[in-house]
């Protein structure tokens, strides 16, 4: 974590989470198997992109459920700036929309109304170099990669407290190559925040100032991008010798110092 | 200064300002949670019109079922209330007044049973748009009102062009204020509906069931007096239902040229103003608490 980010308001707080996917089995909560989350604490403030690194055994799925409000916690707090966008992959409803009343839904999400909300879509049209065939085409007829920059694009400009990304917007190229990250960056250094689902490091390590290690359900690291990418990498070389692997997680446990909240 | 840092052994301790931010699956204040539905009218309208295109896009007809479904249903109980029970001798104008009954039912009993579910069948839209949860119940009554309001007026029409073609009054005009508080009665029963099915989702099956009884004790198909002269209890209970006073006051003004009673209206709009209420409150109290898990 940067120093300078001690001046700015945090947009997501996730403090000593717990979390599973619990059944009812004859009227009584049960958990269903599957990952779980641990403990896990962090902090997003204004002007900082971070990535939350692992896979779905990790529990990295759970915690976006966490985070996006669908999954309560069985303990834990979650704190999140209003006006968040969560951008995920298309529902089968969204992919039978045209491509203009997606981005006519982004804008909306940010209780733009009226004129205002014709002139975010207009912008959004401008921006992507959208033609009417694409407007007026269904979603799930586009290339996967227009629909992304489309949504990119409609979601920051309506200017979102923290834009969440789950879908192909956070492992594709909709964030790395122009005009996609021109637009993140902008969105960010005008106090924006974002947190990037992935299994690769691939995105955060350009797009995101920290990364966020799940490992088991538990935080594993939480440091500078370029930090952990190298971490991952020296994990990833070392995949066929489990002793070795063992030893590197060992070791990013110990370091790991869990952040303790205090609140006012 | 919002945040600041110390660096302890063990942890690193951090102080947050949380003034202005969200808690998750902590209820907010009923007037925060108010202003927010409002704010996300528009994007409740969208889902709304969205949904009803959809749905129209998949049939050959598309639109034209808005206004046929209820013509074919009004048709099938003439046949067997009209033609072969002949209740329609009892009744002047039966055609008239069988159309004005299933057409305003079926409004108020489709937005409740399209409604019933919607806390769960829109999760992702709930959650992803970050909306009250009382958006749900909300999207998915003004998707039924969008979908069938163009029946009201086929309904006008009908009786305006169906022997013995009734001629309309300036009285005719009070089915405005009629279907403005019909739409609030539905909208809260939906709001009431959707709690009680999120809480126990058995309750949809009785639902069905219920609101078949409700048509025949709300006067659809035939005069209610026909139903309160079995039993006294019967008789209050179809004094107090709000849906027979929708029917009784639009077919006074549309197929009798009559004033409708004062007390139809005090009895649908305390019903209207207080489902809404109730509805609301109900699912805001438990907001926070929905089960949004799809395992």
């Amino acid at each position: 974590m940067t120093s300078d980010s001690a001046e700015r308001r945090p947009t997501l707080v996730v403090k000593n989470v717990y979390a599973e996917h619990r059944q009812k089995t004859s009227g009584r909560q049960q958990s269903a198997g599957g990952p779980r989350l641990e403990d896990v604490s962090f902090h997003v403030v204004e002007g900082e992109s971070i990535g939350i690194l692992g896979t779905t055994a990790d529990g990295i799925g759970l915690l976006s459920e966490v985070i996006c409000g669908r999954l309560e916690p069985v303990q834990g707090d979650v704190y999140v700036r209003p006006g968040a966008c969560l951008l995920e992959a298309p529902t089968p409803a969204e992919l039978q929309q045209s491509l203009y009343e997606t981005i006519e839904r982004f804008a909306m999400t940010q209780d733009v109304n009226g004129r205002a909300l014709k002139k975010a879509v207009q912008r959004t049209v401008r921006q992507s170099a959208l033609d009417e065939n694409q407007l007026l085409t269904r979603v799930a007829d586009l290339e996967a990669s227009v629909v992304d920059l489309a949504k990119v694009s409609a979601a920051l400009n309506t200017s979102p407290s923290v834009l969440l990304a789950t879908s192909s917007v956070a492992t594709g190229n909709a964030l790395l190559a122009d005009p996609g990250n021109v637009w993140f960056e902008r969105y960010i250094a005008r106090g924006g925040a974002a947190v990037i689902f992935g299994q690769t490091t691939r995105t955060m390590v350009r797009a995101c100032s920290r990364i966020i290690w799940l490992h088991e359900g538990r935080v594993l690291m939480d440091r500078p991008a370029v930090e952990v990418h190298r971490a991952k990498a020296a994990l990833d070389e070392n995949k066929t010798n489990k002793t070795l692997m063992g030893q590197y997680i060992r070791r990013y446990q110990q370091e790991y110092v869990a952040p303790r909240f205090g609140t006012f | 200064m919002t945040e600041q840092q110390s660096q302890p052994s063990e942890f690193n301790q951090v102080h947050l300002d949380l003034s202005g931010m969200r808690h998750l699956y902590h209820r907010p204040r009923l007037g925060d949670y108010i202003s927010q539905m409002w704010r996300a009218r528009t994007l409740a309208f969208s889902e709304a019109r969205a949904s009803v295109l959809l749905k129209n896009q998949r049939s050959y007809l598309g639109g034209v079922w808005l206004v046929l479904n209820p013509i074919l249903n009004g048709l099938v109980y003439f046949a067997v209330f009209g033609l072969v029970l002949r209740v329609g001798s009892r009744v002047e104008n039966y055609l008239g007044f069988l159309f004005i009954g299933m057409f305003m039912f079926q409004m108020t009993s489709g937005t409740i049973t399209q409604s019933a579910d919607s806390i769960f069948s829109l999760r992702r839209v709930i959650t992803s748009l970050s909306l009250p949860v009382a958006m749900a119940p909300s999207i998915n009554t003004l998707r039924r009102w969008l979908d069938g309001l163009p029946s009201y007026l086929v309904m006008v029409l009908l009786v305006l062009l169906i022997p013995p073609m009734e001629t309309l009054s300036w009285k005719a005009l009070f089915i405005i204020p009629l279907i403005a508080l019909q739409f609030v009665l539905s909208l809260g029963m939906a709001y009431v509906a959707a709690y009680v099915v999120s809480r126990v989702h058995d309750f949809t099956n009785i639902l069905t069931v219920g609101i078949r009884g409700w048509m025949f004790a709300s006067g659809v198909m035939f005069p209610v007096t026909d139903i309160s002269n079995l039993h006294p209890t019967l008789g209050v209970l179809v004094h107090w239902n709000p849906l027979h006073h929708v029917l009784e006051i639009a077919r006074s003004v549309l197929l009798y040229d009559t004033f409708p009673s004062w007390g139809s209206w005090e009895i649908l709009g305390i019903w209207a103003i207080g489902t809404l209420v109730l509805g609301l409150f109900l699912i805001w109290r438990r907001e926070g608490k929905y089960d949004f898990n799809d395992v």
